[in-house]
């Protein structure tokens, strides 16, 4: 979260975002698979103007033996678009408070895929900050809704991207 | 604002030591952080829960950070009972979802008077696994607190009623001897 302070600090002096062409993000989500090891990142961005505005979605995969990189806008895949607008119905748990919150059942320890996001929130009064939330896929119950939009995300992605 | 968000940025880089000290084997429950960007100074929570003759309760410590200085202070809830109530409310704080928001190029000139403030705890999701979350909210003066800030204000004030009741409570035990 502090480096994404310090680039809106640095593109507020003029210079482009060295992180990337298209400036920050409105959000990050990195699925990280452990065995075999991989990485998907996916990141949110606005592009074009006037008219032709519209959000580009763009997806990094880094695994042993190479790397790929792709991005579909939602004007080229209109239901991409309503799957990236579900994150904003995202249901956040409240938090966990030890010996005030009900006692939860415990979780193993093997996770297998790492979810991370990070991104921005509205508040209730109109002011912005920044969130960031994780998750692990463990085969066990049913997914929280994390890891339900990021599934979605990806295999709607890769969707978009079969249909050309 | 640009050397604010560059402050804040930095002045957020320094939080990393709070985990760093000897607390280490506690367990946090929370943490809090409120930085008052018109005066530079920075005030940090971190609520663990301890175990003292044989009863756990929580434990609260704050650090000031600000340019005349520093100053940490702690309490336990027996010390302070009103850390209990609030959390209480902690656990009942809305999280909000994400937004579409983008934090685009800010204009020059525009006034940095504004709090920033960071709660960071912990979430369980359905399935019993235990992650961390943070929410983080910059709030420009005068306006109606989120419920974060709100929260967090009335940390604060609870627990520097407390510190300066301890204290007075303190010279009076000096004046007594």
């Amino acid at each position: 979260m502090i480096d994404w302070l310090v680039a809106a600090a640095l593109a507020a002096q003029g210079g482009a975002s060295e992180r990337h062409e298209h400036g920050l993000p409105f959000f990050e989500l990195k699925i990280e698979r452990q065995l075999p090891s991989r990485r998907t990142t996916f990141e949110l961005f606005e592009v074009g103007e006037g008219e032709q505005t519209t959000l580009l979605i763009e997806r990094r995969i880094d695994e042993l033996g190479g790397s790929s990189r792709h991005d579909v806008t939602t004007r080229e895949c209109l239901y991409l678009g309503s799957v990236v607008e579900a994150v904003t119905e995202l249901g956040v748990p409240t938090l966990y408070i030890e010996g005030i919150s009900p006692p939860e059942p415990p979780a193993s320890h093997s996770p297998s895929t790492l979810y991370e996001f990070r991104g921005f929130v509205e508040h209730p009064n109109g002011e912005m900050g920044e969130i960031s939330l994780s998750s692990y896929d463990e085969d066990r119950g049913a997914e929280d809704s994390l890891r339900q939009w990021a599934n979605s995300l990806a295999h709607n992605f890769e969707e978009c991207l079969a249909e050309g | 604002m640009i050397e604010a968000l560059l402050a804040l940025a930095l002045a957020s880089q320094d939080l990393d030591a709070w985990d760093m000290d000897d607390q280490g084997d506690e367990r946090l429950i929370l943490a809090f952080t409120a930085y008052d960007m018109r005066i530079g100074r920075r005030t940090s929570f971190r609520i663990s829960e301890v175990e003292i003759y044989g009863e756990r309760m929580p434990f609260v410590q704050r650090m000031i950070v600000q340019r005349q200085g520093r100053s940490r202070h702690q309490l336990t809830a027996t010390g302070c009972p009103a850390i209990r109530r609030l959390l209480r409310s902690a656990a009942a704080l809305p999280m909000p979802s994400p937004g579409l928001v983008r934090i685009g190029p800010i204009a020059s000139g525009t006034r940095a008077d504004a709090d920033w403030y960071r709660l960071e705890g912990t979430i369980v999701w359905p399935d019993g696994r235990r992650e961390t979350i943070r929410v983080e909210s910059v709030e420009e003066e005068g306006v109606e607190p989120s419920p974060i800030a709100g929260w967090g204000r009335s940390l604060m004030r609870a627990f520097q009623s407390c510190v300066e009741r301890d204290m007075t409570e303190e010279e009076e035990r000096v004046e007594n001897d």
